[in-house]
């Protein structure tokens, strides 16, 4: 049995970006050389994969491989700084790590380069029946910036990932037909993962935008593919709506089913998308990795009279197929609180974090003799109309062009200079446009400039976890208890 | 001046980046500011100033100074 991939149209789907073209043909075959690397001997405990290759079809193509031959697997991304890389590397102990060229880096594992594994059928075997996936299997680690700063690895089983497949099949039947979805999200970004759960509900093909930031290049493969499935960040739709106003001959019509998600947005975008692609549903979505991609959703394009009374756009529904609750300070079920879900979707945990994976469950009271586990988002909601909003953070963590990163883990990586006594980052900006502040105190006599920190810091971090401004000081505001006083510094901005 | 100058000037005002932290050689991703969120206006501003029309096969290609300059040289645009 395969959890993930039986009973869905993977055998239909093909992979392109624009110079290459593959099909259910190749990820076989990828699938045997994997088998013969990772798995020698015959069915063996679950084993996984990383893969560190450039934004390709190959990479997609990859992913569905690995899940063919019973593995699992973790996307990592080439313009992360290697150190970081690394870390996960070996934190995951995989049985192999899949490379664009071997002499990049050097690892403590098996190492094979993508040309290898897609080279014509280099396994001798003829191999049809793969190690099995089963549904407490993993199907995928996705590592997110954590409270504390480090990198967090959110382990979803092959069952969680079978149950969004299932809503999505469900959620969206009625788009069927369609043929094409381009992948616009970093890959290490679940949306990746909620592409290919709608390719695999209805066999659509698969685009991968290789440059992803570059938006008038996407503008450009929309139209030349008629790529008919958009899902990408608010800040990715923002930019390429408004560009799309603005050039001429720019063409958004092919697209039918818009989805936004990983952030909040101006009702400005939906309106902006009904004159530019009026074929088109448009879908906010919601869901922490945490949950399985998503686990709300609603069709906002039909519904613009709600931004008559609200601002801000709604989550939605809960999924089908999950259970949420909304809950006070004191937990107790409220109409305004935090957001806590349950349901086939949790994660089995973070990978190598008991003590963490514990803490972010709350007993769910609502039902007595036995106990059964919420997630807590950590997201504020509340209810209007049925429909749920959000409203800010419980903790500290920002978002920055969809990412989730909390910015002291910034302000540790710049204490980290020796010739900076201390340092606090903090958050300016709401919405899509929010973006990091650092004020540094430099050590008595240093010489160091905000270039060389800015330096250091790309050395150190990827590039949205990079400040925008820089301010040098003297002395930090402090508060009642002695700790630096973030809100009086966030008021300086 | 010559349009590498110009280009510069362009991108300099339309990017808010001292004209000093940019040579032929920039481009998307390498300097702070000139991001996915800023690229897509900077494209609008270069044809705007240049008054030609970039081609949608070459959205891809002209993300450094460099090849905007080569682009916009191939449209007859001189210094």
């Amino acid at each position: 049995m395969n959890t993930i991939l039986d009973s869905t149209q993977e055998n239909n789907i093909k992979y392109f970006d624009g110079s290459t073209d593959l099909s259910h043909k190749d990820v076989l075959s990828v699938s045997r050389n994997l088998t013969d690397i990772c798995y020698p001997n015959g069915n063996e405990e679950q084993k996984g994969v990383c893969i560190l290759v450039d934004r390709c079809s190959s990479y997609i193509a990859t992913i569905l491989a690995a899940w063919k031959a019973g593995l699992f697997v973790v996307p990592l991304n080439t313009a992360s700084p290697i150190q970081k890389n690394i870390e996960i590397i070996n934190k995951i102990k995989p049985a192999v790590v899949i490379v664009d060229d071997i002499n990049e880096a050097s690892f403590d594992f098996p190492t094979v380069t993508k040309s290898e594994l897609f080279s014509e059928q280099t396994s001798k075997n003829e191999l049809t029946n793969f190690r099995p996936l089963r549904p407490s299997d993993i199907a995928y680690v996705i590592f997110t910036s954590g409270s504390t700063g480090e990198p967090k690895g959110v382990v979803i089983s092959c069952e969680s990932f079978k149950s969004y497949i299932d809503w999505t099949a469900r959620n969206f039947s009625e788009y069927s037909d369609l043929k094409r979805l381009l992948l616009t999200s970093e890959l290490t970004f679940d949306i990746t993962m909620g592409d290919i759960a709608f390719a695999l509900a209805f066999g659509t093909d698969i685009g991968v935008a290789i440059q992803n930031r570059n938006i008038p290049s996407i503008l450009a493969l929309i139209m030349r593919f008629e790529i008919d499935i958009l899902y990408s960040v608010p800040t990715t739709h923002l930019t390429l709506a408004s560009f799309s106003q603005q050039k001429r001959g720019a063409d958004l019509s092919s697209l039918r089913l818009i989805l936004s998600g990983g952030d909040r947005f101006p009702w400005q975008l939906v309106r902006d998308y009904k004159k530019l692609a009026p074929k088109a549903a448009f879908y906010n979505v919601y869901g922490p990795t945490e949950v399985t991609i998503n686990c709300f959703s609603v069709r906002l394009d039909n519904r613009l009279e709600l931004s008559v009374e609200r601002a801000s756009v709604p989550i939605g529904y809960c999924f089908d197929s999950l259970d949420h609750v909304l809950l006070d300070e004191n937990s107790q079920p409220a109409t305004k609180g935090e957001l806590c879900v349950t349901g086939p979707q949790m994660m089995l945990g973070y990978h190598g974090d008991a003590e963490l994976s514990e803490s972010v469950f709350v007993t769910d009271t609502r039902i007595e003799c036995i106990t059964r586990k919420l997630y807590r988002t950590g997201d504020i909601g509340y209810y209007d109309n049925g429909l749920v909003y959000l409203e800010g953070r419980v903790d500290g963590l920002i978002k920055i062009r969809g990412y989730r990163i909390h910015p002291d883990e910034v302000s540790k990586t710049l204490d980290s200079i020796e010739e900076v006594d201390v340092s606090a980052v903090v958050n300016f900006g709401k919405q899509s446009d929010a973006a990091l502040k650092a004020f540094i105190k430099l050590k008595h006599g240093s010489g160091l400039t905000v270039e060389d920190i800015e330096k250091f810091l790309r050395e150190k971090l990827p590039d949205y976890m990079i400040p925008v401004q820089y301010e040098l000081v003297k002395d930090f505001p402090l508060s009642q208890s002695g700790k630096i006083d973030k809100n009086s510094l966030a008021k300086r901005l | 001046m010559s349009l590498t100058n110009k280009v510069i000037e362009v991108v300099s005002s339309s990017l808010k980046i001292d004209k000093e932290k940019l040579n032929e050689k920039s481009g998307l991703g390498d300097v702070v500011k000139w991001d996915s969120l800023n690229h897509a206006g900077l494209v609008v501003d270069l044809e705007n100033h240049f008054d030609v029309g970039f081609g949608f096969d070459e959205l891809d290609k002209i993300i450094t100074i460099e090849a905007i300059v080569e682009s916009l040289e191939e449209k007859g645009v001189g210094a």
